[in-house]
């Protein structure tokens, strides 16, 4: 093995878990996310000379990721969302312990519910809201990885947060409702 | 801040980025205002679905997919014939030769074939003049004076 293989195979180890679980939390789809997510490794691999470290490697490839999963969603046919008052009926309860207290979830329920919740949300709020939230990227980090500026970012994280919050409010009306 | 100015920053509530003196404030409104801790709640709530959202990824496979895939590349890139010429003869070389065309054209403005050499091809043999006694001179056939001479 090359000395460029082995050092990427360590990039590939520390990058991973990241890498894939955008991957899955955008495309929702285990077999799909794990696909984009290999297609990712050998496209930044192929690309390598072209990071010049004026970023960290991090948003780096996290904008790579970023724009692949772009594409393959603009490539596939939208999947049809199912409606909202169906989710509610048959997953109320769990909706409600991920809105209260998420370790009462498993983490294969979770990353499910999660993938119907955020299916009511627009690409863009949806891909913001995962790099801010679940990947803890700074606004510095968005702006360079979404190749936006910082007052972008901030403009669509609210914008994106507002949408989560309105799901919220839409769950809290259903279960007075009833 | 007023109340609106508030409510507008709440997305950000939890958000190290804000600075202390903002959340300060905040918080001071959020004792004395139930709209606003409603919509903080819910802020909170919204946020709470990412918590712990980290599906269990089998990172063995996946690496060893991907590094398989690489080496693959490589195997490829290696078995393909290294050429002998460096990378950038073949653009310089071209490049050298529209310039040479360029040089070409503009010291060779003129035309291969001159309008000149057209027209004296043109003259009919029949129609070549001969200055032969039996014609009239140069002077009597343009009729000029001779003291002008």
């Amino acid at each position: 093995m090359s000395g460029k293989t082995a050092a990427y195979e360590e990039i590939v180890r520390r990058y991973e878990t990241r890498v894939r679980h955008y991957c899955l939390s955008v495309l929702a789809n285990q077999s799909s996310a794990d696909d984009a997510a290999q297609e990712i490794f050998i496209k930044a691999y192929q690309s390598l000379s072209k990071f010049k470290g004026n970023s960290s490697f991090a948003t780096w490839i996290y904008r790579i990721t970023a724009n692949h999963c772009t594409d393959i969603l603009r490539k596939t046919s939208r999947q049809k969302t199912e409606s909202w008052e169906k989710i509610l009926e048959s997953e109320g309860e769990k909706i409600e312990a991920l809105f209260s207290d998420s370790s009462r979830v498993s983490n294969l329920e979770h990353a499910e519910l999660l993938d119907k919740l955020l299916s009511r949300l627009d690409d863009k709020s949806k891909e913001i809201l995962i790099l801010r939230e679940m990947h803890s990227l700074s606004y510095q980090e968005l702006a360079e990885t979404l190749t936006c500026s910082v007052d972008a970012v901030k403009s669509r994280l609210k914008r994106a947060r507002q949408e989560m919050k309105a799901i919220c409010d839409t769950f809290s009306a259903f279960k007075t409702s009833k | 801040m007023n109340h609106a100015q508030i409510k507008d920053k709440l997305a950000f509530f939890y958000d190290p980025e804000m600075p202390i003196a903002e959340r300060s404030e905040i918080e001071f409104h959020l004792k004395s205002c139930l709209e606003c801790q409603a919509s903080i709640k819910q802020f909170d709530s919204a946020r709470s679905v990412f918590r712990g959202a980290k599906p269990s990824l089998n990172p063995e496979w996946f690496i060893g997919s991907v590094m398989r895939q690489i080496r693959a590349l490589e195997a490829e890139n290696a078995a393909q014939k290294p050429s002998i010429l460096p990378d950038w003869l073949a653009p310089l070389l071209g490049y050298g030769f529209a310039l040479f065309l360029m040089f070409f054209v503009i010291t060779h403005k003129d035309t291969a074939v001159s309008a000149e050499s057209v027209l004296l091809l043109d003259v009919p043999q029949s129609s070549s003049w001969a200055f032969l006694e039996s014609n009239p001179g140069i002077n009597e056939l343009f009729e000029i004076p001779q003291e002008d001479l």
